[in-house]
């Protein structure tokens, strides 16, 4: 069945629109280039189609030298609740590039700049196409290209050498040296370099301004606040930037000051990881902030194509590595969708208490480090007591705490241990409790709802334009949770309630994400009592390794382990998309396949990803502690961002 | 001023005899002023928002009026100004810190005490 | 007994400075020990019981490590400065003890010793005057480092120790009204006379214990070095003793501060419910029983600050000068005019000065705390709404910028 939006487009866009092909109800539409931007903003726009979130922007490129590389687009509907994929066909003999979306949807600027670094595909209009998870002198060409080595280009010790090269100033971008109190700190060569020119282009207003990744105009740095966003002043015209330069003095009693440039992180308390924000700061007022990440960048998705499906889970863990078990879950759907495999009964209803459990692990981690972020240091360990108890769990589960591998294409990968249930059963009577108490030493704390409410405030219309997900979409209003709206795992026949906030501030995040673990503790005690007896994985021989005492004796099931090890497990040409809630939003799975055992294409839709992208749009402005409070409200964490 | 001079010897010889004791190998990295691991980029030695010499300022202003206040309170009860006894030490106070409410009136409404 | 003079007062006041000093350090010492192990009281765990008896030999350990630890001196500090400031930080935190009374006067054969090493006629002034300069140490700190994060810490330490100051003053003028003297011994005596000043100046109280956790660096007030946001804050570049100093400066401080709310507010070495302690003949015996009334009272005041900071969030830097200038300076300048009216009123009245007296007061600061506090209605105050005006602000700013 082909998504109704495809027969539609193909009226209006006649002989712009290719070929159309649906599978599991998802729509694919294939879109010429030049009409792209044109059509997507109708698709955004059109009452009767209302596209309004961008989900995923990626790119794909086959084994099959021949075939285009292909950019794809995840649309979203949240009023209709429908997925639409446009993709973009771009032959590999012309240029690879195409116009940007970001002002249609802003977070689409780190999905674009991901794809940029990535595939070497150029987006025209963006207003900071730079590179992302690689570092701005990164000079080997775009790692997820086919024609790029797995080991890179360059040795390891080139790498090192051309990474550091003796230039202080390469780990700063172009933007943040060209503040103008920092331009005059700087070497005579640079600042020769970064003069400003007259004549240039206004900033961002106009497409090519992001040029070659990382060589830009000055003037876009003076330009500040409201970067890249649609009917930003800035974006007026030729001119404006260049006055923009000269003191902006507000009315009142004020005196020009100089602004300081400042590293929060990467080795920073508060950075959650290896998270790098570079903050302008004036006195004690953020004025901007510029994230940069890649410091964890392991490349697992370049990873995955080299992999048998199975093989894969092991990375899985090594994304949102403080969830492990929803990601292996997240991938093991995904598999098992594109390969058509049906999972038993029990095996659903344990990956809903790994989904429920690693949800709880997950948001205690969060709200232990925002209540040291903010000064509570107890209320951390109180947390991790609880997680402790949670992780000991787990560990007897499947043997490890952090990286669990817990689940296989088809099945899991081992069954409860004896006694397990009761355990949980008892953990989840007792842990509320510390939520409760947890709530009455913050909820009912002045200097905590002051450092909280009204504290980087995503409006509805913003959290949907940057494509915010999980938490940080729910606290700013918008009920949109993949559970009840897109179910998997018979997530529709639980009965637990989807918190949404009303401000979107620090605030009800935190309350969302506390509600949200009761909530997980529901759907937890119902999985247990439902919990099926019977088979636990798939019955397909092909998938699933026989016993190994039947691997010994049983020819056939012999044939079937060699396979399995030596082969993997071929999927059938195709692709698919998977969404699942995960704690921290959002986590998309879109796996292309061409018919053999490793994927072509294994990308990850990371939610904190997006979220930590709006991370300027929400902090700047603020003192320099709510920045501290509000990047802990995100709930990132690095090795799902930098992958 | 005995104990000042004690405490002060006892603080240098402190600082002399960890300086004494510990061992200094600097390298170039560990001697960057600390900033999340990268290299600064500029000096910390900036002008600051002239907010913080307003603050060191309504501090004399204020300070120095506790400092007035001191010898009143003390005298308070044994006062006979104007004629009227404690009442005329209580009146003249009182003008004393009208006058001073007026001045952090102006302040605020100034908005010398705004921090965002 | 006269009190001693001559060369036996000089004797003496060595004597005591070594008890004092050694004492304070070693209280220091021990409530490191005593914060940590606090904390895992508070927080489920057990905190450091490895080095000694229950770990008791912990900060004699770390103490030590300090000593030892690697001196970094960056190139690229104020080299005289960075070596000045722990200096100052750690001094004026020791001596401004020197005029607390600890104790009823000591017997001994060369006359009665004062319990206080400078029983200074101008006690309060003194301190006031030594307190304020331990602000020296955190600003010189944050900037001769020549590090962005301590200069932060420093402004904010500066900002955030003068703003407090000035409340801490104003609701001490409430004492002295109260006490018609400013020597510490006498403050101390006039609240034996009547009932300790916390009852009839509860608002003053109420201020002053905010104004000394400002005035100590503690959470909710710990701003100039918060970890989460400033890495170290203002001694971020410093390790071995010369952190160790600053670290020590702030323990001290927090035993001062208790001194002084246990002197001004609690009656200092006072025992409650009896004349027997406070009236002479001096013995020993009623030395040693008031020594040990006042350190118990100080160290219940230590306790609640470990209490405090594992209990409570951090402020925001305009929420901390709010409160400093928006409410505690004008309800600590108000609460005098009223405790000056309300003693007026009672000398008019012909009330002596006495235990009624103090329940009189007591009462009309009961009502003003009741107030007081319903005024401070959380969230109204202390809110959140500074971040829609920052949002305002922001706004503006970027109109200007796109209409120059």
């Amino acid at each position: 069945m082909t998504n109704p939006s495809a027969a539609r487009l193909r009226e209006r866009f006649a002989g712009s629109v290719g070929a159309a092909a649906g599978a599991d109800g998802e729509g694919v539409v294939h879109v010429d280039a030049a009409r792209a931007h044109e059509l997507l903003a109708w698709l955004r726009d059109d009452p009767g189609e209302r596209y309004d979130y961008l989900t995923d922007v990626t790119a794909v490129e086959y084994r099959d030298r021949e075939r285009p590389l292909e950019v794809v687009y995840q649309l979203r509907s949240l009023p209709r609740n429908a997925d639409l994929r446009v993709k973009i066909d771009l032959p590999k003999d012309a240029e690879l590039a195409v116009d940007s979306v970001v002002d249609l949807w802003p977070g689409a600027n780190w999905l674009e700049r991901e794809v940029w670094d990535m595939f070497g595909v150029r987006f025209r209009g963006h207003p900071d196409l730079r590179r992302l998870l690689m570092w701005e002198t990164y000079s080997e060409g775009h790692p997820l290209r086919k024609d790029f080595p797995l080991r890179g280009r360059f040795s390891r010790a080139e790498q090192v050498r051309r990474a550091l090269g003796g230039d202080l100033t390469a780990h700063y971008s172009l933007e943040e040296l060209s503040i103008a109190e920092a331009y005059d700190a700087l070497p005579e060569d640079l600042r020769r370099q970064l003069a400003p020119r007259p004549g240039s282009p206004a900033a961002g207003a106009g497409p090519g301004a992001g040029g070659e990744g990382g060589h830009r105009v000055v003037e876009l740095a003076l330009a500040a606040p409201g970067r890249g966003m649609p009917g930003a002043p800035e974006a007026e015209g030729p001119g404006s930037a260049a006055t923009a330069a000269g003191p902006a003095t507000p009315a009142g009693p004020d005196m020009k000051t100089d602004h300081m440039l400042i590293n929060i992180g990467p080795q920073h308390p508060a950075t959650h990881g290896v998270l790098r924000l570079v903050v302008e700061l004036d006195g004690e007022v953020v004025v901007r902030v510029i994230p940069h990440i890649g410091y964890l960048h392991s490349g697992f998705e370049k990873l995955g194509e080299y992999r048998h499906y199975n093989q894969i889970i092991p990375l899985t863990d090594r994304t949102d590595y403080l969830s492990a078990p929803a990601n292996n879950v997240a991938f093991a759907l995904a598999a098992e969708r594109l390969m058509g495999i049906e999972i038993t009964e029990r095996c659903k209803v344990l990956r809903v208490i790994a989904c429920e459990l690693s949800r709880i692990i997950s948001h205690l981690v969060w709200a232990g480090t925002t209540a040291i972020d903010i000064g509570a240091f107890t209320v951390f360990l109180w947390m991790f007591q609880e997680r402790e108890r949670a992780y000991n769990l787990i560990e007897e589960w499947t043997g490890a705490r952090l990286t669990t591998s817990l689940t296989r294409v088809g099945g899991m990968m081992a069954d409860l241990p004896d006694g397990w249930t009761d355990r949980l059963r008892e953990w989840c009577r007792r842990f509320p409790k510390t939520l409760d108490e947890v709530d009455r030493m913050l909820l009912r704390n002045g200097i905590w709802l002051g450092r909280t409410q009204d504290v980087g405030v995503m409006t509805t219309a913003e959290a949907i334009a940057h494509s915010l997900s999980g938490p940080m979409l729910r606290a700013s209003g918008v009920a949109f949770d993949v559970r009840k709206d897109l179910p998997y795992l018979d997530y529709d026949t639980y009965d637990f309630e989807v918190p949404v906030g009303e401000h979107g501030d620090v605030y009800d995040r935190y309350l969302v994400r506390m509600e949200e673990m009761r909530q997980s503790v529901r759907i937890l005690l119902q999985a247990l009592d439902r919990l099926p007896d019977g088979p636990l994985n798939s019955a397909d021989p092909r998938v699933i390794l026989p016993p190994k005492r039947r691997a010994m004796s049983d020819m056939e099931s012999m044939i079937h382990h060699f396979k399995q090890v030596m082969e993997g497990v071929p999927a059938p040409a195709g692709e698919v998309y998977f969404p699942v809630e995960n704690p921290k939003g959002e986590l998309g799975t879109y796996l292309v396949s061409d018919g053999t055992a490793k994927p072509v294409r294994w990308r990850i839709r990371p939610p904190s990803f997006l979220n930590i992208a709006a991370l300027p749009k929400m902090a700047e402005g603020h003192l320099l502690s709510d920045l501290i409070a509000i990047n802990a409200s995100v709930d990132i964490v690095m090795g799902e961002i930098d992958r | 001023m005995l104990l000042i001079g004690f405490v002060a010897l006892s603080a240098v010889l402190m600082v002399a005899l960890s300086h004494l004791f510990s061992s200094t190998r600097p390298t170039a990295a560990k001697s960057l002023p600390y900033e999340s691991g990268m290299t600064p980029l500029g000096t910390a030695r900036e002008r600051y928002d002239v907010k913080f010499y307003l603050v060191a300022v309504l501090f004399i202003v204020f300070d120095i009026e506790v400092v007035f206040m001191m010898p009143w309170a003390v005298a308070f009860r044994s006062l006979d100004l104007l004629g009227l006894g404690t009442l005329g030490a209580l009146i003249e106070m009182a003008v004393f810190v009208l006058i001073l409410v007026v001045g952090y009136v102006y302040v605020w409404k100034r908005g010398a005490l705004e921090w965002n | 007994m006269s009190p001693v003079t001559g060369s036996a007062f000089f004797w003496t006041s060595v004597v005591k400075i070594l008890i004092v000093f050694g004492g304070i350090l070693s209280l220091v010492a021990f409530w490191t020990w005593v914060e940590r192990r606090g904390a895992g009281w508070i927080q489920n765990r057990l905190g450091p019981n490895r080095v000694g008896p229950e770990g008791l030999l912990q900060p004699a350990a770390d103490g030590l490590k300090n000593f030892l630890k690697e001196e970094t001196l960056p190139p690229f500090a104020d080299r005289f400065v960075f070596l000045l400031a722990p200096v100052m930080a750690f001094v004026p935190a020791l001596i401004t003890f020197a005029v607390v009374p600890f104790a009823s006067p000591l017997p001994t054969p060369w006359g009665l010793v004062s319990p206080a090493i400078a029983d200074l006629p101008v006690g309060f002034l003194y301190i006031l005057a030594i307190s304020s300069l331990g602000v020296y140490g955190v600003v010189l700190a944050g900037w001769s480092s020549n590090n962005k994060y301590s200069l932060l810490g420093g402004l904010r330490g500066s900002a955030q120790l003068i703003s407090y100051e000035v409340s801490m003053g104003l609701s001490a003028v409430a004492v002295l009204v109260l006490a018609g003297n400013i020597t510490m011994n006498e403050i101390v005596a006039r609240q034996q006379h009547s009932v300790w000043f916390v009852l009839p100046l509860s608002v003053a109280f109420l201020t002053f214990l905010i104004a000394s956790f400002a005035e100590t660096n503690r959470l909710p007030f710990d701003l100039p070095e918060a970890e989460a946001e400033l890495i170290a804050g203002y001694h971020t570049e410093y390790s071995a003793m010369k952190f160790s100093m600053f670290y020590i400066a702030e323990y001290s401080n927090m035993v001062t501060a208790s001194a002084l709310m246990v002197t001004l507010f609690f009656g200092g070495w006072d025992i409650p419910f009896t004349a027997w302690d406070n009236t002479p003949p001096w013995t020993v015996l009623k030395f040693v029983a008031t020594f040990a009334a006042f350190w118990l009272k100080v160290v219940a005041f230590l306790f609640a600050y470990v209490w405090v900071r594992w209990t409570l969030p951090r402020f925001r830097f305009d929420q901390l000068m709010d409160l400093g200038w928006k409410v505690l300076l004008p309800v600590a300048l108000g609460y005098v005019m009223v405790i000056a009216v309300a003693v007026w009123g009672l000398g008019a009245a012909g009330v002596p000065f006495g235990l009624g007296y103090g329940l009189i007061l007591t009462a009309v600061s009961a009502v003003l705390l009741g107030l007081l506090l319903w005024g401070l209605d959380r969230n109204r105050v202390i809110g959140g709404s500074a971040a829609r005006q920052r949002a305002r602000w922001l706004a503006d700013a970027a109109r200007q910028r796109g209409a120059a």
